[in-house]
């Protein structure tokens, strides 16, 4: 697995605690800036064009940088800056720290299972024939599944290397376009110094002086975290300021935090 | 049949940069030129003789340390090659000509036909130019005619380039414009995906 299972932890700690850090802002009615997008509005296969003044390729190490009047066009998000880094990396690499990944997950977990089922043997060894049978029937459906998966992986010629992280730097403006399926939505802005694309962690960090707006509604901070997957939006350094017309919790109105 | 044609191939190559380098040495000395046509210009890294570019093209000019070059198709290789023999090259000679490049917003079927190419399976990226220069002196392969990368992660358009084969790197002067691909967006999702879980 790309993530691994200490970091997995990090991440899910990291993330409960901003979730607690700024729950006040998230749960009681905060404007969902760049909230995830409706069912509705489903992503065609159309690629991503960006266009800049200049473009240097770096083959040995997976880096294309654009600099100069970057622009992005996206069916979603449109997003200009000074420069942009793109990260790419080869799926090889990314299956074979899966693979220690998995193999350091199943050592451990190894260990505290052998403990186990000897204590449980003593107990309960009809129980334990049949876990053995079922785990069995698993490891062949999993190892089905692996094959199929390298197979379609394999059958891709297309498919190269893939996303790490992208990097914005330099007068960053992110739009959210309102989704035309969707009256109430509206478009959202972000924008900042520097931005953060973190494919792994499927999160875009601002820093830099990053404020968001979507209609009248505006927060500024030090650090802005979205998390792609869930369409939150957390604060994880600084106060956070709110200025808008949408309600805020229950006290509702306009409201300056 | 195709060894055949390879080792015709390597001696043709082999005579070739000789007389490139000789030509190069006369040229210099009495203003003379060479051309060469359907070359296949090989580029190594210095320290370690790894295999880094192949430079395909009609016609090279070679005038003191500048080879001028026609119509210069340039295959960028991947780490796993080190040597000619590791790599699956078009012969020219032998009628396998490098196909043109796709159009940028090419669908996914053509570059799919364009990468199942059985000689594009050593093919990390190639870049088209109707004219480049190459300096001996600098080993700096540059152009100001529009240059097309294509790569089967990300394709670029550009105007000028220069290419610095050490450190397989590309320099894209002006008018850049980049398509990145779907299939790379799916890894994301797939890998955000696997986070997620992970993360539960």
């Amino acid at each position: 697995m790309r993530i691994s299972g200490r970091n997995a932890a990090a991440a899910a700690l990291g993330v409960l605690a901003l979730t607690f850090l700024c729950g006040d802002l998230s749960a009681q009615g905060m404007p969902s800036f760049f909230k995830k997008q409706s069912s509705n509005r489903k992503r065609t296969d159309a690629p991503t064009v960006v266009e800049a003044a200049t473009m240097d390729i770096d083959m040995e190490n997976n880096i294309a940088t654009l600099l100069g009047n970057v622009v992005v066009d996206d069916q979603d998000v449109k997003i200009t800056c000074d420069k942009m880094v793109i990260h790419l990396e080869d799926k090889a690499e990314t299956d074979e720290s899966d693979e220690e990944a998995a193999k350091s997950e199943t050592a451990e977990s190894g260990e505290g299972s052998e403990v186990k089922s000897e204590a449980e043997a003593a107990e309960k060894p009809e129980e334990k024939k049949e876990s053995a049978e079922k785990d069995s029937s698993d490891a062949k459906e999993e190892k089905d599944k692996d094959e199929k998966k390298d197979d379609t992986e394999e059958d891709d010629p297309t498919s190269g290397k893939q996303l790490k992280k992208i990097e914005c730097f330099g007068e960053v403006v992110i739009t959210h376009r309102a989704d035309p399926n969707d009256s109430s939505s509206k478009e959202q802005v972000a924008t900042s110094d520097y931005a953060l694309y973190d494919v792994t962690a499927n999160t875009i960090t601002l820093t830099g002086r990053p404020v968001l707006t979507s209609g009248t509604d505006r927060l500024d901070a030090e650090k802005i975290v979205f998390d792609v997957e869930t369409g939150r939006t957390f604060i994880t350094t600084g106060k956070g300021t709110y200025y808008g017309d949408t309600p805020v919790g229950s006290a509702g109105g306009k409201k300056k935090k | 049949m195709e060894r055949t044609a390879r080792t015709i191939l390597q001696i043709t190559l082999a005579v070739l940069l000789c007389a490139m380098s000789g030509a190069g040495l006369r040229a210099d000395d009495r203003g003379m030129r060479a051309a060469i046509r359907d070359y296949i210009f090989p580029q190594y890294r210095g320290h370690d003789g790894r295999l880094q570019f192949i430079i395909f093209g009609d016609e090279a000019m070679n005038r003191g340390a500048q080879v001028f070059l026609d119509q210069a198709k340039i295959d960028i290789l991947p780490n796993s090659v080190r040597r000619l023999d590791d790599a699956n090259i078009f012969l020219p000679h032998a009628g396998q000509r490098v196909p043109a490049p796709y159009p940028i917003m090419a669908d996914q079927p053509t570059r799919r036909a364009y990468w199942t190419h059985p000689k594009q399976s050593t093919v990390r990226a190639w870049i088209f130019s109707n004219k480049a220069v190459y300096d001996k002196t600098t080993n700096i392969l540059r152009s100001e005619d529009p240059v097309h990368f294509r790569s089967r992660e990300m394709d670029a358009d550009g105007v000028g380039f220069d290419a610095y084969h050490e450190k397989k790197f590309i320099h894209i002067r002006s008018q850049v414009k980049v398509c990145i691909r779907p299939e790379v967006r799916r890894a994301v999702t797939k890998d955000a995906g696997q986070g997620q879980k992970q993360e539960k």
